[in-house]
C-alpha cells in the first residue's frame, strides 16, 4: 500500500477527475466517441491517453492454440452430454494427454471422480512393515492413559497429568472456532488502572459480576423485536434504512480483580468461513442478525444470489436458500419468527427462521427500493419507478414512505401468500407530487399526511428513524456535490432541522440516541457525526479508509452504541464519546466489509470470507474501564 | 437441430461495437440466450471470451499452467450455471468475470497451501505462436508493466486487471462488490501513480525496487 495514497485526503476535484477518467475510458471501450478526450472535461489529457495506452502496452500472453482447441472440444462435448440428458460429472482433473497444458478431460456419461485416497495405515499391520506396529502401540498406550484418567487409576493417570491447570476463558460458546479456547494463565496486574489500548489489543479488564440492565427494546424501527439492525455497505440505494435502537443501555461495573488478556479472545465467540461452509468463495452483500440466526445474502461462484442462515450461537450453517431470482432491495428482515427479503424486481420471499422452509414467495409487481415492513402477519412493501424506487419504514405507529405520489403500497398476507391490497400513495386525481414523505395508516393503506419537500431544493434519498416521532431524511443535491439531512417531526410533519455538507454520500445515515452518523466523504474526512439538534454543524471523523470508502460500515446496536468497521480495523463506538478498538487482528489485506448485531452479539465479515461473532457485552465491560476517547463532538463548522 | 447464429468477434481491446451498431451488451444478451440451447452459440461465447478470461487469470496468477487451470474452471462453471443465468445490471461480462474473480481467489488459497515454482518463460517460448525474438520482447514489456502494477495497492491492482480485461467501471464495481465511486477513485489514483512510475528512469526504479 502506498502510504501517500492511504493518508491523502480526498477532495472534490479529485472525485470529479476520477469520474471523468472512468467516463472517458468506458466510452473508449464501448467504441464511442472516437475522440476519448472529448468526454474528459477538465481532466489532464495526458492521463487519459496514458490510461488508454495501457491496453496497447499489455503484453500478457494469449492462450496457445492447443489449449484453446482442446478446452473448446471438451466443453462442447460436455455441452452435448448435458443437453442429451446424460449429465457428465465435470471434475477439474488435468488430462495427461496432448500436452502439459491440456485442460480437463470431460467425457459424457463417465464419472471422473477421483479415486479415494488410500488410508495412511491399516488398523493392524498385515505386511512386513514394522512402523505401523509402533504407531499402534503408542495409540494403545495413549488410550490406556485416558482410561486411567477417566476411571481413576491414579498410577496411570499421574503419568499423563500436568501440574499446571489451564485457565479457561469464561463461557465462550463456540463451535467452529479457530481461536484458542483457553488462554495462558492470567497475569495479575498491580493496579486496576486502565491501560492504553492501541496499538496492541491487550488491555486491562475488570472482571466483576455484570450489573448492566438490558431493558426491553423501546424501538421504533423494524427488526426491533429481534434486535436486528440495518447494515450500511458501500453503495447507495441499498435501502436498508431501518435503525435498530434495539435497547442496549446501562453502565458497566467497576471491579476488584484485574486480569490481562487480549480483548480479541475475550470477546470473540466463534469464527467461520465461507470456504468451510460452501467449499468456495462467496461475496456477501447484505447481512442481518436475529437471536436465532445470522443471515448473509450474497453471490456464489457462479454469480447466483443465495441466503445463508448461520446459527447465531455456533456459526454452523443452519440452512441455505435456493438461488434468489434477483439482487435484494435491502437487508433481510427477521420478524415474527420468519426472515423476509424482497428483491429489487419485487419478489417477496419469507422463510421460517428455524429450519428454513420457504413460506412466502410472491411477485409484488414493480421495483422496490427498501426492505419490507412486517407487522402482525402482514408485510408492507413500497413499489415504484425503477429509476428511484421508494423507501418505507415503520415509525410512531405509521408507515412512512419517501417517494412520489405515483408509488404504491402493497399489503401482503405472508401466511396465506396473497396480496391484500395495492394502492397508490395518493389518489390519481391529486396533482402528482414528487419527492415527498408520506405518512400512511397501515390499517387502511391511505395517506394521512405528507411533507411536501418540493419546496426543498434537494432530493430526498431515503428515510431513517431517529426516535418514535422523528425521522432523518438524507438529502442530495442534483449535482451530488451537496449532501446532508433533514430532521422531520412526524407528528406535525414539519422539518425541525437540517444540515448540508459538501461531499459525496456513501450510504444512509445511522442513528444512535441523538447522534447521527453519516458516511459522507468530505475533504476533511469520511464519517460525519452530528448531534441533534445539529446547530447547523457537523463534525467530520476520518474513520474510514481513504483508499476505499465503500469499506466503511456503521451499525447501530442500541440507543447509545454504534459499531464502526472500516478497513483493517474494527471499532465499537458509544454515544457518550468513547471509542474502543476491540483489537481484531486481520491480515494486511483483510478488511471488515460488513457488520451486523443483535442486542448482545456483533458479527463482522471480512473481505477474505471470514465471519466472526463478538460478545458486545464483554466489549461493553471493557468500555466501562478502558476507553480511547474520540475527538470531541463540537459545534464548529467544517 | 442447432440454430446457427452469426456473431462477429470483437476486437481484443475495445469490447464494444461501433456507434450505431447494437451494443456489445445487447449482443452478449442475445448470444447468451441462444447458448442455453445451441452449442454453436456457446462455442461463439467461448471464442469471444476465452482470451480475456485467460489473460485476466494469467495476470492474477502469473503462470501459464495456473491460468489454463483457472480459465478451464471458469468456463466449466459457466457451462453448468448458464441455464440459471439471469440478466443482471452489469450484463454477462460482469457475471463471467465475477466467476473468474472467484476462481482466481480460490486459486490463491490453493497456492498458499502448495507453493510451486512456475516454468512460465520456458513454456511461453515453446508454446507461443510468435517467434522467440518477439516473445522475448513481449516478455520484457510485460515484466516491466507487471513490476509497475505490482507497486499499486491490491485494490488498485484488481481494478486495473479487470480494466485490462476490457471491463467498464460499473462492471468492475459489480465484480468486486464496490461502489462506482470507490472504483473511480482507486482507478484514478492507480493511473496517476503508474504515470509517475513510468515517467521515472528505469534504472532509478529498479534501484529503488518500488516504494510501497
Amino acid at each position: 500500500m502506498n502510504p501517500d495514497d492511504r493518508h491523502r485526503p480526498v477532495d472534490l476535484q479529485e472525485l470529479r477527475e476520477a469520474e471523468a477518467l472512468t467516463r472517458s475510458w468506458d466510452a473508449w471501450l464501448e467504441g464511442e466517441p472516437d475522440d476519448p478526450l472529448q468526454d474528459a472535461d477538465g481532466l489532464d489529457p495526458a492521463l487519459v491517453n496514458f490510461a488508454l495506452s495501457l491496453q496497447d502496452r499489455d503484453r500478457t500472453p494469449r492462450p496457445n492454440s492447443g489449449f484453446r482447441r482442446s478446452l473448446k472440444r471438451d466443453l462442447l462435448h460436455a455441452y452435448d452430454a448435458l443437453h442429451s440428458g446424460v449429465a457428465p460429472e465435470i471434475s477439474p482433473t488435468r488430462a495427461t494427454l496432448e500436452s502439459t497444458t491440456a485442460p480437463f478431460s470431460i467425457q459424457p456419461g463417465r464419472s471422473l471422480r477421483r479415486s479415494k485416497k488410500s488410508r495412511r495405515w491399516n488398523f493392524l499391520p498385515s505386511t512386513g512393515r514394522w512402523w505401523p506396529a509402533i504407531e499402534f502401540a503408542a495409540a494403545m498406550i495413549l488410550i490406556a492413559g485416558l482410561l486411567g484418567v477417566t476411571f481413576g487409576n491414579a498410577r496411570i493417570a499421574k503419568l499423563f497429568r500436568d501440574n499446571a491447570e489451564p485457565t479457561m476463558i469464561a463461557a465462550v460458546a463456540g463451535q467452529p472456532t479457530e481461536l484458542p479456547t483457553s488462554t495462558p494463565p492470567p497475569t495479575p496486574s498491580p493496579t486496576p488502572a486502565p491501560t492504553e489500548i492501541p496499538p496492541t489489543p491487550v488491555i486491562t479488564v475488570t472482571r466483576e459480576p455484570d450489573t448492566r440492565s438490558v431493558p426491553d427494546a423501546g424501538t421504533t424501527a423494524q427488526n426491533a423485536e429481534a434486535g436486528n439492525s440495518a447494515v450500511i455497505g458501500g453503495s447507495m440505494g441499498g435501502g436498508a434504512a431501518t435503525a435498530a435502537n434495539a435497547g442496549l443501555s446501562g453502565v458497566a461495573s467497576g471491579g476488584s480483580s484485574t486480569e490481562l488478556y487480549p480483548v480479541t479472545v475475550s470477546s470473540s465467540i466463534w469464527t467461520q468461513s465461507f470456504l468451510k461452509i460452501l467449499g468456495g468463495s462467496f461475496r456477501p452483500e447484505y447481512v442481518a442478525a436475529s437471536e436465532i440466526n445470522l443471515y448473509i445474502v450474497g453471490t456464489q461462484d457462479d454469480g447466483t444470489y443465495v441466503m445463508l442462515a448461520l446459527d447465531a450461537a455456533t456459526g454452523l450453517l443452519s440452512w441455505m436458500s435456493d438461488p434468489l431470482p434477483d439482487a435484494l432491495a435491502g437487508a433481510p428482515v427477521a420478524a415474527e419468527g420468519m426472515v423476509f427479503v424482497v428483491t429489487r424486481s419485487g419478489q417477496l420471499m419469507a422463510w421460517a427462521e428455524r429450519g428454513g422452509p420457504l413460506v412466502t414467495d410472491l411477485d409484488i409487481g414493480g421495483s422496490v427500493g427498501s426492505p419490507p415492513v412486517i407487522l402482525n402477519g402482514l408485510a408492507y412493501v413500497a413499489t415504484g419507478d425503477e429509476a428511484s424506487p421508494p423507501s418505507l419504514i415503520w415509525n410512531g405507529g405509521y408507515l412512512l414512505l419517501s417517494g412520489s405520489s405515483t408509488d404504491r403500497l402493497v399489503t401482503v398476507n405472508y401466511i396465506s401468500n396473497e396480496t391484500l391490497a395495492s394502492q397508490w400513495v395518493q389518489p390519481e386525481s391529486f396533482e402528482q407530487i414528487e419527492n415527498a414523505v408520506w405518512q400512511i395508516d397501515p390499517d387502511t393503506g391511505e395517506s394521512i399526511d405528507f411533507w411536501p419537500s418540493q419546496d426543498f431544493e434537494h432530493r430526498i434519498a431515503g428515510v431513517v428513524a431517529l426516535d418514535e416521532t422523528t425521522v432523518v431524511l438524507p438529502t442530495q443535491s442534483s449535482d451530488y456535490a451537496w449532501n446532508g439531512f433533514v430532521v422531520l417531526d412526524t407528528v406535525s410533519m414539519t422539518a425541525l432541522d437540517q444540515l448540508d455538507l459538501s461531499g459525496q454520500m456513501w450510504g444512509l445515515p445511522v442513528v444512535a440516541g441523538t447522534t447521527i452518523y453519516y458516511p459522507i466523504m468530505t475533504p476533511d474526512g469520511m464519517l460525519t457525526v452530528a448531534s441533534y439538534p445539529t446547530s447547523g454543524a457537523g463534525t467530520s471523523f476520518a474513520f474510514a479508509s481513504q483508499e476505499d470508502p465503500s469499506r466503511l460500515v456503521v451499525l447501530s446496536t442500541g440507543p447509545d452504541s454504534v459499531l464502526v468497521a472500516t478497513g483493517p480495523s474494527f471499532t465499537i463506538t458509544f454515544g457518550n464519546g468513547t471509542a474502543i478498538p476491540i483489537g481484531v487482528s486481520f491480515d494486511p489485506y483483510e478488511s471488515v466489509v460488513q457488520v451486523a448485531a443483535t442486542k448482545s452479539t456483533a458479527f463482522a465479515l471480512t473481505d477474505t470470507g471470514v465471519i466472526t461473532a463478538y460478545d458486545i457485552l464483554k466489549m461493553r465491560t471493557v468500555a466501562g474501564t478502558d476507553s480511547d476517547p474520540l475527538p470531541a463532538i463540537d459545534s464548529s463548522d467544517q | 437441430m442447432h440454430q446457427r447464429v452469426a456473431v462477429v468477434d470483437d476486437p481484443p481491446t475495445r469490447v464494444g461495437s461501433v456507434s450505431g451498431a447494437p451494443s456489445a451488451r445487447d449482443d452478449d444478451a442475445t448470444l447468451v440466450a441462444l447458448a442455453r440451447h445451441d452449442r454453436d452459440a456457446f462455442g461463439l461465447l467461448y471464442d469471444r471470451y476465452l482470451d480475456r478470461v485467460y489473460r485476466y487469470c494469467y495476470r492474477r496468477l502469473g503462470s501459464r499452467e495456473t491460468a489454463e487451470d483457472a480459465a478451464s474452471a471458469v468456463f466449466i462453471k459457466v457451462l453448468s450455471a448458464l441455464p440459471n443465468y439471469q440478466e443482471r445490471a452489469g450484463g454477462f461480462r460482469s457475471w463471467l468475470f465475477t466467476i473468474a474473480h472467484n476462481v482466481v481467489t480460490d486459486s490463491y488459497r490453493d497456492w498458499a497451501r502448495r507453493p510451486t515454482a512456475p516454468l512460465d518463460d520456458a513454456l511461453e517460448l515453446i508454446d507461443s505462436d510468435i517467434s522467440p525474438e518477439e516473445a522475448a520482447i513481449a516478455s520484457d514489456d510485460r515484466r516491466h508493466l507487471d513490476r509497475l502494477i505490482a507497486q499499486l495497492t491490491p485494490d488498485q491492482q484488481r481494478i486495473l486487471e479487470l480494466r485490462l480485461a476490457g471491463l467498464t467501471g460499473p462492471e468492475i464495481g459489480e465484480v468486486l462488490g464496490r461502489t462506482r465511486g470507490a472504483v473511480n477513485l482507486a482507478q484514478h489514483r492507480a493511473m496517476k501513480r503508474l504515470q509517475r512510475l513510468v515517467s521515472r528512469k528505469p534504472d532509478a526504479e529498479s534501484k529503488k525496487g518500488g516504494d510501497r
